[in-house]
């Protein structure tokens, strides 16, 4: 992407702690300078919150650029990890750029743009149906792919309801089973590139993912094999109830915590209050019990996965992180 | 989950999914959108992408791919970049041509004198 229109491929890129913006001004031939954070008009970085107080705020960034107001310059569109985008308006020139300071939330009617889903937005824009307005396409949390029609008109785009190009995926995406032999599939926190990847004229999607699966052993009897899917079973049903605790509790805080800004979360005594219930929860004899099953299901789970697997893991977990980029070409 | 009780409130909550964001000017409490159809008979079966050293796969960096198709190095014939959650960004340079790409191993893109990378933690 030519950032500044110097005619030199430039590189920008989103980021996750604390979701400031990066440009790579490139040199030529596959050369860039050292990252600067892309700064608004008044030289601040643009982030969802601008004035935030907690790094974690504007977490999870991912930025693309589109003339937005045909006005012949680029603008920033930037996906969010709750889901929305937002526009930082050009308000200086195609080489010149000067961003507005505040964020114009991109809608869908009448209320803020959300994935389905919820989480993740990573937006880029194409032409997908060849009616020569782009339109956004972007991945999502839960692994799906969703094509925003552009019904507006030029300079002033509007968006339809999202269809799916990419079903969503099924299941946790954590601590899948593979089997031996199986193909893996697309994951979840899908990230996408549209471009017409074989030259055939048409638009295809490339999907970033990520996962972990289990490798289960080649070698397990038809008796062994059995006894694991009992055991997933009972793990998932634990795993449930534990999940549903977690859930109940951040209900009760999102509750408690309603109307009051999230800069003003941590302070010592919201923070006392989160650390006192976390513990109650976890001390109560219903999610001790649980919790105790779900690590003696997981204990005993481990004979019937391969560890050798090479890949990433997290401490003791058996499970292998993958990221796979997965080629969807348009028929 | 559990480091998740030493850790701030705010980081803690995050970690469970996009609480309500009471601040002024930014959204919160947003309905996510529905799909209003589905056109997932556009593709043929998906398949993965591969480079000369096996299937392309970010696993070892925590995964998270983020792919960028370029010619990033010039030579008229688009590159392909993959992001990952190590924050560094994998070059495979396009041996092939544009209708049938083949990829190099990956190196690390360069900025300056060192690798390119975006701040993750």
């Amino acid at each position: 992407m030519d950032f500044d229109g110097d005619g030199r491929l430039d590189l920008i890129s989103g980021s996750y702690d604390p979701g400031e913006l990066y440009l790579f001004r490139g040199s030529g031939r596959g050369a860039f300078e050292a990252p600067e954070a892309i700064k608004d008009k008044a030289g601040r970085p643009i982030l969802k919150v601008p004035d935030q107080e907690d790094r974690v705020e504007s977490f999870g960034s991912c930025t693309t650029l589109i003339d937005w107001d045909d006005d012949k310059d680029l603008d920033i569109l930037v996906g969010t990890f709750d889901g929305m985008i937002f526009l930082r308006r050009n308000e200086g020139t195609r080489t010149k750029p000067a961003y507005a300071t505040a964020n114009e939330w991109v809608k869908l009617g009448d209320k803020p743009l959300r994935v389905p889903g919820g989480e993740h937005a990573n937006p880029v824009t194409a032409d997908w149906d060849g009616d020569e307005l782009w339109d956004i396409v972007t991945g999502a949390a839960n692994g799906g792919v969703y094509w925003y029609r552009n019904a507006g008109t030029p300079g002033q785009p509007a968006f339809e309801a999202p269809v799916t190009l990419v079903a969503k995926h099924e299941g946790l995406g954590y601590s899948e089973l593979l089997e031996p032999g199986k193909e893996p599939k697309p994951g979840i926190r899908s990230q996408v590139a549209v471009t017409d990847y074989d030259g055939d004229g048409k638009l295809d999607v490339l999907l970033g993912d990520f996962g972990t699966y289990l490798h289960v052993r080649t070698d397990l009897k038809p008796e062994e094999a059995r006894t694991f899917e009992e055991l997933r079973r009972k793990e998932s049903e634990a795993t449930k109830f534990l999940r549903d605790c977690m859930e109940r509790l951040r209900a009760k805080f999102k509750e408690d915590l309603k109307g009051i800004l999230q800069s003003r979360w941590s302070t010592p005594e919201n923070s006392a209050k989160w650390q006192a219930a976390y513990r109650a929860m976890q001390e109560s004899p219903d999610y001790k019990r649980h919790m105790e099953e779900y690590n003696r299901l997981q204990k005993e789970g481990l004979q019937y996965v391969d560890r050798t697997a090479s890949g990433k893991r997290l401490g003791d977990d058996p499970a292998v992180a993958h990221g796979y980029v997965w080629l969807f070409r348009r028929k | 989950m559990m480091a998740i009780h030493r850790a701030g409130i705010a980081a803690a909550l995050f970690a469970f999914g996009g609480l309500a964001r009471a601040q002024e000017s930014v959204p919160y409490d947003v309905a996510h959108d529905e799909p209003r159809g589905v056109a997932t008979d556009s593709f043929h079966a998906p398949a993965r992408l591969s480079a000369a050293d096996g299937v392309i796969d970010s696993g070892p960096s925590w995964g998270h791919a983020g792919p960028w198709v370029e010619d990033v190095d010039g030579d008229g014939r688009r590159d392909l970049v993959v992001g990952d959650f190590s924050g560094l960004f994998r070059l495979y340079r396009n041996e092939g041509t544009n209708q049938e790409p083949r990829y190099a191993a990956a190196v690390n893109l360069k900025a300056g004198d060192a690798d390119a990378k975006v701040p993750i933690y």
